[in-house]
């Protein structure tokens, strides 16, 4: 390669895109006119171009429109505060943390609002609940063991909190959530997102779990998910 | 300012944004004027006018970060958390670059998150089970497994590149953004894009050439 060439070089790109001016491409013609080396390797740029154009156009296979506008509308971050009327039994790596919400029942309808309220884990208070401003009669209600027949997005588990764990990176929460303490197998996987801001609940205890239901096929995993959890309140 | 529009206002307005988007990646001026708007509106809280901008650009941006991630899962999770930001962070969305290329960025940056997090060894689902496309029943099997495992050998090839590098073949090759506009999305000089295309190219030509007849 000539020292021609090798000015040509990184403008060959951007010729075979169309982006050089005028009076470059014409430059660039000329030289490829005269040149085999530069001409060879216009071709092969072209066909390693062509081979991405082959490449058919993607689209999500879920409508992911009804859980994002479900995030949306929840709360933001909840005030902080000590009124420690809430446990959190997380171990999270960064320092204790202490957020105060504000507490109250409005009913519209089958709406319920409740904010969350979470205290310093050293002082260990009652169990946790928590949700968002939800509609509970979208969510269908689904036992754990029938999640392979369900086709509804929008559901409600029942169970017992189990395995909680915190992705160090971006702050997600997953917990299982078994029917039968004693048959652990049968499970659902939930995360909560970390830009949703649900209190984690305490180990053992027994909640309803509003959230959208999806299968996760990913190697190693292979189970059920309510992911994102839009809401989680005690049990019956 | 209270912009107060009549809901047959927001189909067309939807629609007249939906063609127009469709055709170019940057607006001119009057489709600038346009995206205002509904930006606006978005900041206002319309939900309408969220599910409008979701709807002209979710499917180009799942398209990109598909391409970069590998897998479908992924890529709606990510999907679902970008425009989460999009619409959480549009309140601070000065109109210095286009809302295209604002939400672009942050999918990129999502993407390289995603990826540091997840490490380079990971097998997607898709390659061990296989996709949609190898259970549908109208092709031929023959033909059909012919054609998939020839996107399956360039998508691969395309995962081998750097992150960097992959992100601006998607951009410019699928996307079809302009330098102009993938520099603006990358915050980089053109030149640049330039000089990660050729690079890109070269290592897809290396890696692909010699089945050149096949593919």
């Amino acid at each position: 390669m000539n020292a021609l060439c090798y000015l040509y070089k990184t403008d060959l790109v951007s010729y075979l895109d169309g982006e050089l001016s005028e009076s470059k491409a014409q430059k660039m013609e000329e030289h490829l006119a005269s040149c085999g080396r530069c001409r060879d390797r216009f071709v092969r740029l072209r066909a390693a171009r062509s081979f991405v154009k082959k490449l058919p156009d993607r689209e999500p296979v879920n409508d992911l429109w009804p859980a994002l506008e479900m995030s949306l509308n929840a709360p933001k971050s909840p005030v902080r505060s000590r009124l420690g009327l809430f446990a959190g039994h997380i171990r999270r790596p960064a320092a204790a943390s202490v957020i105060i919400g504000i507490i109250g029942i409005l009913m519209m309808g089958s709406s319920i609002i409740i904010a969350t309220v979470r205290s310093d884990r050293s002082q260990p208070t009652e169990p946790a609940a928590s949700s968002v401003a939800i509609d509970t009669e979208n969510f269908r209600r689904v036992s754990i063991d029938q999640l392979k027949s369900n086709n509804e997005p929008h559901i409600m588990a029942e169970g017992y909190v189990t395995d909680i764990s915190v992705d160090k990176e971006d702050g997600d929460m997953t917990f299982r959530l078994v029917s039968d303490p004693r048959k652990p197998d049968s499970f659902v996987v939930c995360e909560i997102m970390d830009t949703i801001k649900i209190k984690m609940p305490a180990v053992g205890s027994r909640v309803r779990v509003y959230g959208v239901s999806r299968f996760d096929g990913q190697d190693g995993h292979n189970w059920y998910e309510v992911h994102p959890v839009l809401g989680i309140e005690p049990g019956k | 300012m209270v912009i107060i529009v009549p809901i047959t206002g927001w189909k067309k307005f939807r629609m007249l944004l939906s063609n127009t988007f469709s055709m170019i990646s940057v607006p001119a001026s009057e489709d600038r004027e346009n995206e205002s708007l509904l930006v606006t509106a978005a900041k206002l809280g319309d939900g309408t006018a969220c599910r409008a901008i979701f709807d002209l650009y979710n499917t180009r941006i799942f398209n990109l970060i598909y391409y970069n991630t590998g897998d479908v899962i992924s890529a709606e999770d990510l999907l679902q958390v970008v425009f989460f930001k999009v619409f959480r962070g549009l309140p601070g969305f000065r109109h210095q670059s286009s809302l295209l290329t604002w939400i672009y960025r942050i999918a990129i940056n999502e993407c390289q998150n995603y990826l540091k997090r997840r490490g380079l060894r990971y097998v997607p689902f898709e390659a061990i089970l296989g996709t949609e496309e190898e259970f549908a029943p109208q092709a031929r099997p023959d033909e059909l497994r012919a054609a998939t495992e020839k996107r399956e050998i360039i998508r691969l090839a395309l995962m081998e590149l750097s992150p960097k590098l992959r992100s601006v073949v998607v951009l410019k090759y699928m996307d079809d953004l302009s330098y102009d506009e993938i520099a603006a999305v990358l915050d980089c000089s053109q030149g640049t894009v330039a000089s990660r295309l050729n690079r890109a190219l070269e290592k897809l030509e290396k890696s692909l050439g010699p089945m050149r007849g096949l593919l």
